[in-house]
């Protein structure tokens, strides 16, 4: 068995599939190295999900393997576990719990459940000690849940869709928390999300699910260094170098051409307009303009 | 484990208290009834029953996908559930006796006679129930209600039948030979009983785990 401390991805997925009637995981493969945020975007129904169930081991594979911390499930399935906090987009907690039941719940299945830091959350978030959940607003739902995922010392957090649905303020307030638990290299974190601006803001790595396949997985900073966007007349697309587009999306006004090799075109001496981009126009531009 | 079984007993909570005024409100039905088996029986019945309500909370939480993300393994899943039904059971069962040793106590009554239909009665719910619970595992509580009803009415009816049928055949049934062979037989038929609950119980255990390993979340 490999040494945990010396495996540099903390998630590895190799030619996952995993066919349903109307959808199916397309040899899904992504490594995610230790000490990162990686966002993983992808529109509703494109994937994210079920790769997530993939990753907990809470569906089975066709085909391929998954590693996380290096170890596989087969035999490390409590291990693995007990190093994860995982945030459900919906609460998981019954209507009828308080934050004490859960705080003794919790400490009787996670081996390190560790009581201060999760009253030290609370205490932070601003949650009532005495309501139900069934009282808790879902934002207040939401930081619980984060709460509980960070009061296990876990090395590896996960949030499915955990902060859609939330406002921005609380929103950044949880930002804020996943770059303080990220100080310690040791811990990395898997955002899945639609809502990208929030990605764009935190994220070290962009991993971009289209139909059940993988787009891209790629730095966020070489992204936006590296891809921008040309926007020209039809005669000069027609003369536009092809092998660089990533996209091509065509108006009333003419071409716009999602490129990634912005930096060496702006060498390059050209008539049309080479705009800097987002991660968001660029998922954009992959899924509704003509993806190549 | 056992936070899995907290987990139930805080959920339960509030519905154990409510079940205590309904169950109240029966004792006094049962005093005025002069009859002590009633209330026992509906003590045992909601004993045997609130299983479906512990696993009607987990499936509206979506718990179960949160549990097995945590270190849980699927078997325990099932295994804190049994844990969760047996112990209010036999709780309901022992609180059941000690209302009808106490309403006898003012009404009078065969003790002996008490015990053994209690006993009988709790051998078929909880055989009823084995057969249930796998079911809920496999097809979630909303859904498992109408199968539960098909479990529990099926063999009402088929009893029905028989009766017609052996009535119309002529076969008449002997009440004292009936009798006289539980009373001849009466250990043997409480060891078999025993044996056959307790049988029921493990089957309905390894399949509710077959099924919960197999399924996805």
């Amino acid at each position: 068995m490999e040494n945990p401390s010396e495996v540099n991805y903390t998630i590895e997925l190799n030619n996952v599939v995993k066919k349903y009637k109307d959808f199916s995981l397309d040899h899904v493969s992504f490594k995610v190295p230790k000490g990162n945020i990686v966002g993983f975007i992808g529109e509703n129904g494109a994937g994210k999900t079920t790769t997530i169930k993939a990753l907990m081991n809470l569906i089975f594979l066709d085909e391929g393997q998954i590693r996380v911390f290096g170890l596989s499930y087969k035999e490390n399935e409590k291990e693995i576990k007990e190093q994860i906090g995982i945030v459900y987009d919906e609460s998981c907690f019954h209507e009828t719990l308080q934050v004490s039941d859960i705080n003794k719940i919790m400490s009787n299945i996670y081996k390190n459940w560790d009581q201060k830091v999760f009253y030290s959350y609370i205490e932070k978030f601003n949650l009532p000690d005495k309501k139900v959940m069934k009282e808790f607003s879902r934002g207040m739902k939401m930081k619980l849940s984060i709460a509980v995922a960070l009061s296990h010392h876990a090395r590896l957090l996960i949030l499915d869709e955990a902060t859609s649905g939330l406002d921005p303020i609380v929103r950044d307030e949880i930002l804020d928390i996943f770059m303080e638990f990220i100080q310690d290299e040791d811990h990395t974190i898997l955002v899945s999300s639609h809502i990208i601006s929030d990605l764009e803001k935190i994220a070290d790595y962009i991993i971009f699910i289209h139909k059940g396949k993988i787009v891209f997985n790629r730095s966020k900073d070489e992204l936006i260094y590296n891809f921008g966007i040309a926007r020209m007349s039809e005669a000069e697309f027609e003369n536009f170098p092809k092998e660089n587009q990533q996209g091509v999306r065509k108006n009333k006004f003419g071409v716009e051409v999602l490129v990634n090799n912005k930096q060496e075109l702006m060498q390059q001496k050209h008539e049309y307009v080479l705009d800097n981009t987002t991660i968001e126009e660029i998922i954009l531009f992959m899924v509704k303009g003509e993806l190549k | 484990m056992k936070g899995l079984i907290l987990k139930d007993f805080y959920n339960l909570k509030k519905y154990g208290r409510q079940i205590t005024i309904i169950l109240g409100v029966f004792l006094i039905f049962g005093i005025m009834m002069k009859s002590s088996l009633y209330i026992c029986f509906m003590i045992m019945l909601y004993g045997t029953m609130t299983i479906i309500t512990a696993m009607s909370y987990d499936e509206k939480a979506g718990f179960d996908k949160f549990a097995l993300s945590m270190p849980i393994k699927r078997e325990d899943l099932v295994k804190s559930k049994y844990a969760v039904w047996l112990i209010i059971m036999f709780s309901a069962l022992l609180v059941s006796f000690v209302t009808g040793l106490v309403i006898n106590l003012f009404v009078g009554g065969n003790y002996i006679e008490m015990i053994i239909s209690m006993l009988a009665v709790e051998s078929v719910y909880i055989i009823l129930f084995s057969i249930v619970i796998p079911i809920f595992f496999k097809f979630g509580v909303e859904k498992g209600r109408m199968y539960m009803m098909a479990v529990f009415i099926i063999p009402s009816i088929l009893g029905a039948v028989a009766a017609g049928v052996i009535n119309k055949a002529g076969i008449s049934i002997n009440e004292n030979q009936i009798n006289q062979i539980i009373e001849n037989d009466m250990y043997l038929i409480i060891a078999g009983a025993v044996i056959f609950v307790i049988l029921a119980v493990y089957v309905s255990f390894r399949v509710s785990v077959r099924i919960i390993l197999k399924k996805e979340f």
